[in-house]
């Protein structure tokens, strides 16, 4: 079975993935369409965990469901609602099914999500968890107990390139690189001076770095201050003529500014490849995609 | 508003008077009957005014409901709860 | 200190509602630095109550009696005439008091007058903040003397997630950013390397069922619970 995202990681190639909500039900309808749209324009297909502190499908079988429909999922797998043990038998049960990449998140609190009154986990951070993980593929559990057949995993963790301030974030980040992860996904970058920064330091380890891009909704172009997205950061520069440009216009102008970026990632290398976030505007991806020649 | 002698001491007042209005709604008193107006020391009209208002308010609400429960078993040859003020004020 | 809340003064109605004879039961430590469950706030809910009940047509007899702390069972014994003499107690105590008090005067029904929050600090009359989780590990020598387990909404021991928002929490941003807080006070002292090794999970079969605690010198007496 070819490892797509796998192998491409190592091929030099500029990297394109797209992140997918699984269904807040079990009608996966969408999820399959999406999927099979997607596919073959990208390398991976990350399967989001409970984002935002919204309930919905667990990742993991939404990742199976992107399997059978021909795609190469990336599970994204949250400290929130886990502690170690879930954390460890998801990863394992992920591995046990085909399912090897794993993108290691702290994840967003639920505060904001729809079950605000839950009670949020995080026995692990995301530190810990990556060096739990990593370690299992030496085929002993975090404490140390043999495990009746080692995983390998493809692991990966989260870092915020336009943190403010950035310090904070790139220690945290030398903790994850130093752990021996074989690539970053990013959460959105809107401001290509603060990427260069960050792609400056990042670049000291062997982690391939795969640059998160952001399309706004006009929802969220409307309702944006900062902390209205978390971990995302938008200049009022960048905001401020998307919401002037109103309800018909904004949208288009977006889409222009996400496919500028992208552009622009890509001819500065500024990373190894992009990684595309439109929530409930996958349909425009593949336009994108196309826009920006990939 | 914020012109005080104590410097914050109204505005902590409105605050704690505030507070209290809430507790007499809550406990069945009705928080109307308590009521702060700034008034500087020599502003006799304003002074007069709040005075008219307030009176005019009791008058609306009516006797403190405990006065009411008293008056009411007074009525019915009942002895009243406790001392008070005579009933012929309302 | 540990402080607490009082609860709605419609929630304590409805606890009181069975009873005609019923005493409130102050403590004079914590709750009442944070003007939850001290003689003064004794003394205002016995009036509310009063005041409430004959509104209502309601009989309702209220005693009020503050200790020192209820904590302790040298105090709490003072209570013993009061107590048997009503049908319930209403304790402002924090949970801790609430509990020992019930305790005590089993089976007397104990009801309680407040929430508990949190162990925090008076930063000011009338604003308190939480500072401790109680978490058996304290790990203040390595993050400056800021909790992240309490102050961090995610309770990261390897911070910052990628929620601040300069230097605010993703959850609130009235609030600060534990791990930006605890870079920049390290930074200044030149301590940063505490906090680029990698800090060690939870040790949770420390705290998971109710602690007991000892002192070493005390072994012999308590050794069952030791």
């Amino acid at each position: 079975m070819p490892k797509l995202f796998q192998e491409a990681l190592t091929s030099g190639k500029f990297l394109v993935t797209v992140e997918l909500d699984p269904p807040k039900g079990v009608e996966s309808g969408e999820l399959v369409r999406q999927v099979q749209t997607l596919k073959d324009r990208v390398n991976g297909i990350n399967l989001s965990d409970n984002r935002g502190g919204v309930m919905r499908m667990s990742a993991l079988a939404a990742c199976l469901l992107t399997k059978q429909a021909g795609g190469e999922p990336i599970l994204n797998l949250a400290c929130r609602d886990k502690n170690r043990l879930a954390l460890a038998s998801e990863a394992l049960g992920a591995a046990g099914l085909g399912v090897s990449t794993i993108l290691c998140m702290t994840g967003d609190h639920t505060t904001h999500g729809d079950h605000k009154e839950s009670k949020p986990v995080y026995d692990l951070d995301s530190v810990q968890a990556l060096k739990m993980l990593k370690g299992m593929m030496g085929g002993k559990d975090l404490n140390g107990n043999a495990l009746n057949g080692a995983p390998t995993f493809c692991l990966g963790g989260v870092v915020t390139p336009g943190a403010d301030p950035l310090e904070p974030q790139l220690l945290k980040f030398t903790k994850k690189a130093e752990i021996g992860l074989d690539f970053f996904q990013t959460q959105a970058v809107f401001e290509l001076d603060r990427l260069k920064e960050f792609i400056q330091y990042a670049r000291k380890f062997e982690a391939k770095v795969i640059i998160g891009v952001r399309l706004l909704t006009w929802e969220e172009i409307v309702g944006y201050r900062d902390g209205s997205l978390p971990g995302v950061l938008v200049p009022a520069s960048l905001i401020d003529p998307l919401r002037q440009a109103g309800e018909s216009e904004g949208p288009k102008r977006a889409l222009e500014l996400t496919a500028n970026l992208i552009k622009e990632i890509k001819a500065q290398n500024l990373g190894d490849g992009i990684h595309l976030m439109a929530m409930g505007q996958e349909h425009l991806i593949p336009e994108i995609l196309t826009k920006v020649g990939l | 508003m914020g012109d005080c002698h104590f410097l914050e001491g109204n505005l902590r007042a409105k605050e704690r008077v505030a507070h209290a209005k809430e507790i007499l709604d809550e406990i069945g008193m009705d928080g109307r009957r308590l009521e702060m107006y700034h008034i500087g020391a020599s502003d006799a009209p304003n002074w007069a005014k709040a005075v008219r208002e307030m009176t005019e308010r009791a008058r609306e609400l009516g006797a403190n409901p405990l006065r009411r429960r008293a008056l009411e078993r007074a009525q019915r040859g009942q002895t009243p709860a406790g001392g008070g003020i005579s009933p012929d004020l309302t | 200190m540990i402080v607490a809340q009082r609860k709605p003064f419609a929630a304590i109605e409805a606890m009181l509602a069975p009873y005609k004879k019923v005493l409130i039961a102050g403590c004079g430590t914590c709750v009442a630095v944070c003007l939850a469950g001290g003689e003064k706030e004794v003394g205002l809910l016995a009036a509310e109550l009063s005041i409430a009940s004959q509104i209502k047509g309601r009989s309702l007899m209220i005693g009020e009696v503050t200790v020192e702390r209820q904590c302790d069972r040298e105090f709490l014994s003072e209570l013993k005439d009061p107590i048997e003499d009503c049908e319930a107690v209403l304790s402002l105590a924090c949970g801790a008091g609430i509990q020992f008090l019930a305790e005590m005067y089993d089976p007397k029904p104990v009801l309680p007058g407040v929430d508990t929050t949190f162990i925090g600090v008076n930063e000011e009359v009338g604003f308190w903040t939480e500072r401790c989780r109680a978490c058996h590990e304290c790990v203040l020598d390595v993050t400056g003397g800021i909790c992240p387990k309490t102050i961090c909404a995610k309770g990261l021991l390897n911070g910052p997630c990628g929620g601040t928002v300069r230097g605010k929490c993703e959850v609130d941003t009235e609030k600060p950013c534990a791990w930006t807080l605890i870079y920049q006070r390290l930074e200044k002292t030149g301590r940063l390397d505490q906090i680029r090794r990698t800090l060690e999970p939870g040790r949770y079969d420390r705290r998971t069922t109710p602690a007991y605690q000892t002192h070493p010198a005390y072994k012999r007496r308590f050794e069952a619970h030791a």
